[in-house]
């Protein structure tokens, strides 16, 4: 492919020893503007990226707009229930063709020079079509063009713009186990809430992606978000759902880990303490009847955070969570954030969630703003070039090769196993794909 | 960079087929940061651009700062009533010169370290000099050709061009129905409006020229005004005519040649044009096809590369100004002739407001519309945009409306709705960029 990074260059930028006691990435990986365009070309515009919900696009119609890399597509939901998904630029001359983010439109009319299309992405009206093009116009050669591959598992729906990419489930590897953990809370489906928060980040989108399964700084990043939180807890009387574990958050009085999923997927855990501030307490019961306990473990006693490569964070935390990294240029991401949340819940358990929602993230939510701040100092700092390396090698001593016990418990199998969501092992199948990816291979 | 699509052939950029039915360009050129840098070098910064209208520099030391591709410029009226046009920087340390866009000085001091230079560019003054100086060593760059036609000034950083009277050629004709419209010529009204669109220049030079859009981007704006018109508000000179937006009037486009293009549409009602006071007069002066042309047609020219004339509902000077593959900065002013009434004044303004600025009913539409297109143009996968529409019927030629007044196009259809007229535009915008112009 055009505009790799050679293998040689790539591979020098990850220091991968860990025999060594060596892990550790070239900084200029969140800089330079030649490995973004590899990264758009070979990652986003190529691999299986996370689109939307299954509940965004609910009935024959309903269209949502994203991205693959930096080119626009929006996925329609047809009449036969299947998704499709299509490059989102009329035929004629390239206007975004969705009027909104999301909406229901059987039909789709370019708000340009009024081309219409149907759902299936079959050009049905030019106007003044005779009088341009004369009486036998084909107008099938002006169809949409979909994408190269578009598919859904348990409702998280992922495209591509390359038909050449491996099945999904393949692709999702073991970061299924951790979809189903959420996905399967509710026998009616999960379903996205209503409403969602976009803002953009100063900052490399790889510092994203690692935020997200870090659980080593929020102890230093969110302490002030516990605290105040604790203090609110006191002075209210906060019992219950309503309560945030604020205990997680200030210092390890409870169990957590971390794993590599392998192909670039994460996840970091922690132990619910008390499990009764989880929304989903309340289905313990029919969780417990529906499911093996070591799943209900990972269901309900465990919070969760899940990185499917590359972009895609699943969070089930103080609150559940749909997160997508959009990288716009080398120092710029555009962040998305949706609720999402099982359909049956109670009145109480939903209040609760999006109080807790809202408390934490979003740009003004009391600790995503320390966490943008957090990556945007990151990114500045890594302009500094004399001091070479990002380091990724804190627990590499716990280090284990494949599942630990909890693991075996939840059946998955992840690359490597460790003791403590501090650690940072969990990143190198995520470096290892990132850099085979941006060599071409 | 690798991949370079200038390292690859530029002609691949447009499919210029037109015998086999094809014309389509590829849409990396509204998006390619390379493709950017190489018009501003090969085109802005060797082509003659629109500058301003006399007008706007009418008393001697009257000057106005703009930009030939990224390059500032001021144009400065002199003593002996001629135009001279400089880099606007000073000699010493670049700062911009104009303290204004426009304004009056027959000296300009540089705010940064107090140098002065005379209206003619002579450096006449150094803070603190040194003996000895020689201060002519300083004198401001003048631009390498300047002209005028019509009152429109225009200017270029290359010597190497062909006479403004060749380069606007066939669009002659249609900018001299804008200035005979009164024996003392046109002047620009004050006041203007700036604003920045996401999207690449040649969005708004397409839309400039667009028929097709107009009853789909402006049905909304037809309908607002025809509403408006229907409860007997707005009636005579203040009428914007809602029926000729939503269609079904005679029309026409224009391929004049060097990328210039043009289209029309026929005024139903033309008494409501502000220049009908001036109807009695024009039948004596000028020739049958002028009249018909000046008082039914409504026309909008574009001159190759940055400006755009418009006489519709209102008169309107259009300048483009890239400033990236991206981004437009679009100015806009209210042109109207001389010594016209109050109330024709006031009828042009009026719908000059209503459909134009920002601040307009249909402006607006247009540029999220032209956003709308460059961000669609990311979608690589869905390589082509169409230039199609009414390849059935080119006339190579004149039609009738152009024997009419007397004017040759390369090309022209009988139907604003086509596109054949970017054929022209697409041609020069090539040859250009591959370095093969003035030839």
């Amino acid at each position: 492919m055009d505009g790799m990074i050679n293998p040689p260059q790539a591979a020098s930028l990850i220091d991968d020893r860990p025999d060594d006691n060596i892990f550790r990435v070239d900084r200029r990986i969140y800089l330079d503007r030649q490995i973004f365009e590899a990264e758009i070309k070979a990652i986003f515009e190529a691999d299986w990226i996370f689109l939307c919900h299954e509940s965004q696009v609910k009935n024959p119609g309903d269209y949502f707009a994203a991205h693959l890399g930096r080119q626009p597509v929006f996925v329609h939901r047809q009449d036969d229930g299947s998704l499709k998904g299509f490059l989102n630029a009329c035929s004629h001359r390239a206007a975004i063709l969705t009027p909104l983010q999301h909406g229901n439109a059987r039909t789709l009319t370019c708000r340009f020079h009024g081309w219409s299309y149907r759902c299936d992405g079959a050009c049905i009206r030019v106007k003044e079509e005779e009088s341009g093009y004369g009486t036998d116009f084909d107008r099938s050669v002006f169809d949409l063009t979909p994408i190269g591959a578009i598919g859904s598992y348990k409702g998280f729906v992922f495209g591509s713009l390359s038909s050449d990419v491996a099945p999904l489930e393949d692709f999702l590897g073991e970061s299924k186990t951790f979809i189903d953990f959420v996905a399967d809370q509710s026998g009616a489906g999960l379903e996205v809430l209503p409403g969602s928060q976009k803002y953009v980040i100063g900052g490399n989108w790889k510092m994203s992606t690692e935020n997200a399964v870090d659980g080593y700084h929020t102890s230093t990043v969110h302490r002030i978000f516990a605290s105040t939180v604790r203090q609110r807890e006191i002075r209210e009387g906060y019992e219950g759902m309503m309560k945030t574990e604020t205990g997680r958050l200030a210092k390890k009085t409870v169990r957590n880990g971390c794993y590599d999923l392998g192909q670039g997927h994460m996840v970091i855990w922690a132990e619910r303490d008390p499990v009764s501030t989880s929304p989903l307490s309340e289905a313990e019961e029919r969780l417990e009847r529906d499911h093996p306990s070591g799943k209900v473990d990972w269901m309900l006693r465990r919070g969760r955070n899940l990185i499917v490569f590359p972009s895609l964070m699943i969070n089930d935390f103080a609150a559940t969570q749909i997160r997508t990294f959009r990288p716009i240029s080398a120092d710029k991401t555009e962040v998305t954030i949706y609720c999402l949340a099982p359909s049956e819940e109670s009145r109480e358990a939903r209040y609760a969630r999006l109080r807790k929602f809202e408390d934490f993230f979003m740009a003004s939510g009391m600790a995503t703003s320390d966490d943008v701040t957090a990556l945007e100092a990151t990114h500045d700092g890594s302009r500094a070039r004399v001091s070479r390396w990002g380091e990724f090698h804190r627990g590499l001593g716990t280090m284990i090769d494949g599942p630990d016990d909890v693991a075996v418990a939840g059946g998955f199998n992840p690359e490597t196993s460790n003791t403590s969501w501090d650690h940072e092992t969990l990143y190198y199948s995520f470096y290892r794909r990132w850099r085979d990816r941006i060599s071409g291979l | 960079m690798d991949g370079s699509i200038i390292k690859d052939d530029l002609s691949a950029l447009v499919e210029d087929r037109v015998d086999q039915g094809v014309f389509r360009v590829d849409r990396s050129v509204y998006t390619d940061a390379e493709i950017f840098e190489r018009e501003v070098q090969q085109i802005f910064e060797k082509c003659w651009i629109f500058l301003c209208h006399e007008s706007q520099v009418a008393n001697h030391g009257d000057y106005f700062w703009t930009e030939i591709g990224r390059q500032p410029v001021f144009v400065h009226r002199q003593e002996d009533g001629s135009l001279k046009c400089f880099i606007n920087a000073c000699s010493h340390r670049a700062a911009i010169l104009t303290p204004f866009r426009q304004g009056n000085a027959k000296t300009l001091t540089c705010r940064f370290h107090g140098w002065s230079y005379k209206c003619s560019g002579a450096c006449i003054g150094i803070k603190n000099e040194e003996p000895d100086t020689d201060r002519s060593h300083f004198d401001l760059r003048e631009i390498a050709t300047l002209d005028t036609y019509g009152g429109f000034v225009f200017g270029s950083l290359s010597a190497d061009v062909p006479t403004l009277d060749d380069w606007l050629g066939e669009a002659k004709a249609w900018i001299d129905l804008m200035v005979v419209q009164s024996p003392d010529g046109l002047e620009v009204v004050p006041g203007s409006s700036t604003y920045a669109i996401d999207g690449n220049w040649k969005f708004q030079a397409e839309n400039s020229v667009d028929g097709y859009h107009v009853s789909t981007v402006h049905r909304v704006f037809a309908h607002t005004i025809a509403a408006r018109e229907s409860r007997g508000e707005y009636t005579g000179i203040k009428k914007t005519e809602a029926g000729r937006i939503s269609g079904g009037v005679p029309t026409g486009c224009y391929d004049l040649g060097n990328g210039h293009m043009a289209v029309w549409a026929q005024h139903t009602t033309p008494e409501v044009r502000p220049v009908w006071e001036a109807k009695d007069r024009l039948e004596k002066e000028l020739t049958p096809g002028q009249v018909e042309w000046i008082l039914t047609k409504g026309r909008n020219l574009y001159i190759f590369p940055n400006v755009m004339l418009m006489d519709n509902p209102s008169t309107q000077i259009r300048v483009m100004k890239p400033h990236a593959a991206d981004q437009v900065d679009i100015s806009v002013y209210c042109i109207a002739p001389k010594g016209e009434s109050d109330t024709a004044r006031a009828g042009r303004l009026r719908k000059f407001e209503d459909f134009y600025l920002t601040a307009g009913m249909a402006t607006s539409d247009d540029v999220a519309a032209l956003e709308d297109t460059q961000e669609g143009s990311l979608a690589t996968g869905a390589k082509w945009n169409e230039f199609t529409r009414g390849m059935g019927s080119i006339i190579e030629g004149q039609d009738s409306a152009a024997a009419l007044l007397g004017f040759t196009p390369a090309a022209c259809t009988e139907n604003w709705d086509h596109e054949i007229h970017y054929h022209g535009f697409y041609r020069q915008w090539l040859k250009m960029l591959k370095g093969d112009w003035p030839g």
